[in-house]
């Protein structure tokens, strides 16, 4: 006499099917989707830096904080007006760890903030003068200078 | 293997409580954090878990299916791989990530020891410093690890908890009986879930908090299906350490344990965890927005505990029907309660969370215009199965065909807790304080349901050894039930 086979209810028979489809999904899609992306995105970061890494949309961007990041010490304040949302923000994170001071708290002609020194640079067409990063919009960053 | 891999899933979360309570004590008293911190409290925390482990129950008998002996194998193998990924992705570059560069990064850099909150990033509010007032516990830990191992090499942290995570699932999985090939599809489900390792934010290697907050909510499911109130104790003193959410969701934590029937343990345990935790997040947060702490910053953990206690005792004593009602009444006066003292003088809640919440109802009235595509928005969320693979269909499908798909009590609180977990998401979103729904769906409700997926496979678990081996009634058979589980 053959021994009873267990009885399965339609809808767990369901999620049995299931659970196969998601451990089959998930299983392909590590290896031909998420580790192929994961390869390409470290590559890309590796070859331009995180700055033009994070900003590759934005490549004005990209320029005016490898500019920042190329011109001065990692240890210093670099002072900033306008709008603090949107590239501002990223601005922070892939300038660390230089401070972002508020321009309207820094007094004129100010060298040292905290113990650190102000960020200088020369622009071309500018002068030579303290960095103020304006936020022109929550797109749009650029540099001017404060004498 | 069942002692000591019960015992490695529990040890980890003492650590991080132990180190959480060192580290935010330090901070509170204006202590540099030393560098050996992070790893002696941690070790301190996995000894005691160590020594207040409780005896593993025994196991039961593993399927016969000669099947099953292959599939650890298997599944390890795969694991390998995923964890492989994660930690390449962790340690090959710096923050890839918005939020992971913008916020937690940069946070734990300016906390990495020896550092205290002195530092002009969080002490001078001219310096441009994003999320400030957000909780510490992560940017705690990895820029712990960071002054240990190195800026990159600190970011193993980020795929040691998912290791621990994974811990956490087996060691749930065996304790409620599961033999060992179906516990290894359980974590292999689990951890196969596409969103922890795609590229983008949420997963394991981006920065993001959602993993460490998705393991702690876990570590409450735990503690609830096992009974375990050092567990629940544990998950409600580090959620509202981690991000905003932490604290609605222990708030939840707290109402659903003073519902169940278990008696007051577990209740006290997130009661107990809560009141620690509040007491030591808000006067720090206090200092964070640059106000002194005032005596609300004290008193108001206590009220909520006692709000808390209060609840429980009303539960216990009365009768059913009033004490619903005064349950769903005393939820939301604590809830009003807190919104009510987070608030600043300005009127801004000093809770992203629920200022959000708080600024909405106001605006309540013009987004019901919106509810078909928030409605749409949910839906495509539960079934975004390039993010979740197929977890929130199997959940709806037990949940529509199975009424009593939480056939023992303690899957009951847990599943309690998993849906009012659900519905907060639903609700941050719905009340949040912007209305721009593409946005919303495509980069938040996605990581609000990524912090409950762990919760859901702890849910799902005892329904897998169904499928093997299955009682005529469909329900999970005595030998995978959690064999407490009766027990007051």
């Amino acid at each position: 006499m053959k021994p009873d086979k267990p009885h399965r209810p339609p809808w767990l028979r369901l999620l049995g099917l299931a659970l196969i489809a998601h451990l089959l999904f998930c299983v392909q899609r590590l290896e031909t989707k998420s580790l192929p992306a994961r390869i390409d995105e470290i590559q890309e970061f590796r070859e331009n830096g995180a700055i033009r890494f994070h900003l590759s949309k934005s490549p004005e961007n990209a320029a005016v904080l490898q500019m920042i990041a190329e011109n001065t010490p990692e240890e210093c304040v670099v002072l900033f007006k306008g709008e603090d949302h949107g590239s501002m923000e990223l601005a922070v994170g892939l300038l660390s760890p230089r401070l972002l001071y508020a321009e309207s708290g820094a007094a004129p002609g100010v060298s040292m903030i905290h113990g650190l020194p102000v960020a200088r640079a020369k622009l071309p067409n500018l002068g030579e003068g303290t960095l103020v990063l304006v936020g022109v919009d929550r797109e749009t960053l650029r540099l001017e200078l404060r004498r | 293997m069942s002692g000591w891999l019960w015992r490695i899933a529990f040890a980890p979360p003492l650590g991080f409580a132990v180190y959480a309570a060192a580290s935010h004590v330090a901070l509170l008293a204006g202590w540099a954090l030393p560098v050996i911190l992070l790893p002696v409290a941690f070790l301190l925390g996995c000894a005691l878990a160590m020594c207040v482990s409780p005896t593993m129950p025994p196991w039961t008998r593993e399927s016969d299916a000669r099947v099953w002996k292959a599939v650890p194998w298997l599944v390890a193998v795969f694991l390998l791989l995923l964890v492989g990924t994660v930690t390449y992705g962790a340690v090959a570059t710096s923050d890839r990530e918005w939020d992971g560069l913008v916020s937690w990064g940069l946070r734990a850099h300016f906390l990495a020891p020896p550092a205290d909150l002195s530092h002009p990033f969080f002490s001078d509010p001219e310096v441009y410093a994003h999320s400030v007032a957000y909780p510490l516990l992560q940017p705690l830990c990895l820029g712990g690890c960071q002054a240990v191992l190195g800026e990159l090499p600190g970011r193993l942290f980020f795929p040691g908890l998912f290791v621990a995570f994974l811990a956490l699932v087996a060691g749930v999985a065996r304790h409620r009986g599961l033999p060992r090939g179906q516990a290894w599809v359980m974590v292999l489900a689990f951890g196969a879930t596409p969103m922890w390792y795609s590229d983008g934010s949420g997963a394991v290697d981006s920065g993001y908090a959602e993993l460490l907050l998705g393991y702690f909510l876990a570590v409450a499911a735990a503690g609830l299906v096992t009974r375990r109130a050092v567990l629940v104790a544990t998950a409600a003193f580090c959620l509202p350490l981690i991000k905003p959410e932490g604290l609605p969701y222990v708030l939840l934590l707290g109402l659903v344990t003073a519902l169940g029937s278990d008696g007051r343990r577990l209740h006290g345990a997130a009661t107990v965890g809560l009141v620690l935790a509040t007491g030591l997040w808000l006067p720090l947060q206090a200092r964070l927005l640059g106000q002194s702490p005032g005596l609300m910053s004290w008193a108001l953990p206590l009220g909520i505990g006692l709000g808390l206690v209060g609840l429980r005792e009303v539960r216990l004593r009365a009768a059913l029907r009033v004490r619903t009602w005064l349950l769903i009444g005393g939820g939301v006066a604590v809830l009003a309660a807190v919104i009510f003292v987070l608030r600043g003088d300005d009127g801004s809640v000093k809770s992203p969370l629920l200022g959000e919440f708080q600024s909405a109802l106001v605006e309540l009235p013009g987004r019901f215009a919106d509810l078909p595509t928030v409605l749409a928005g949910y839906l495509q969320g539960f079934l975004f199965v390039r993010k979740f693979g197929l977890l929130f269909p199997m959940l709806l499908l037990l949940l529509c065909f199975r009424r009593s798909w939480t056939a023992v009590a303690p899957d009951r609180q847990a599943a309690a807790f998993f849906l009012g977990g659900i519905v907060l998401a639903c609700l941050a979103i719905f009340l949040g304080a912007s209305t721009d729904w593409d946005h919303l769906f495509k980069s938040r409700f996605d990581r609000l349901l990524l912090q409950w997926v762990g919760v859901g496979w702890l849910i799902l678990g005892p329904w897998l050894g169904t499928l093997l081996s299955v009682s005529p009634s469909g329900s999970p058979s005595e030998s995978i039930r959690p064999p407490d589980s009766s027990r007051p």
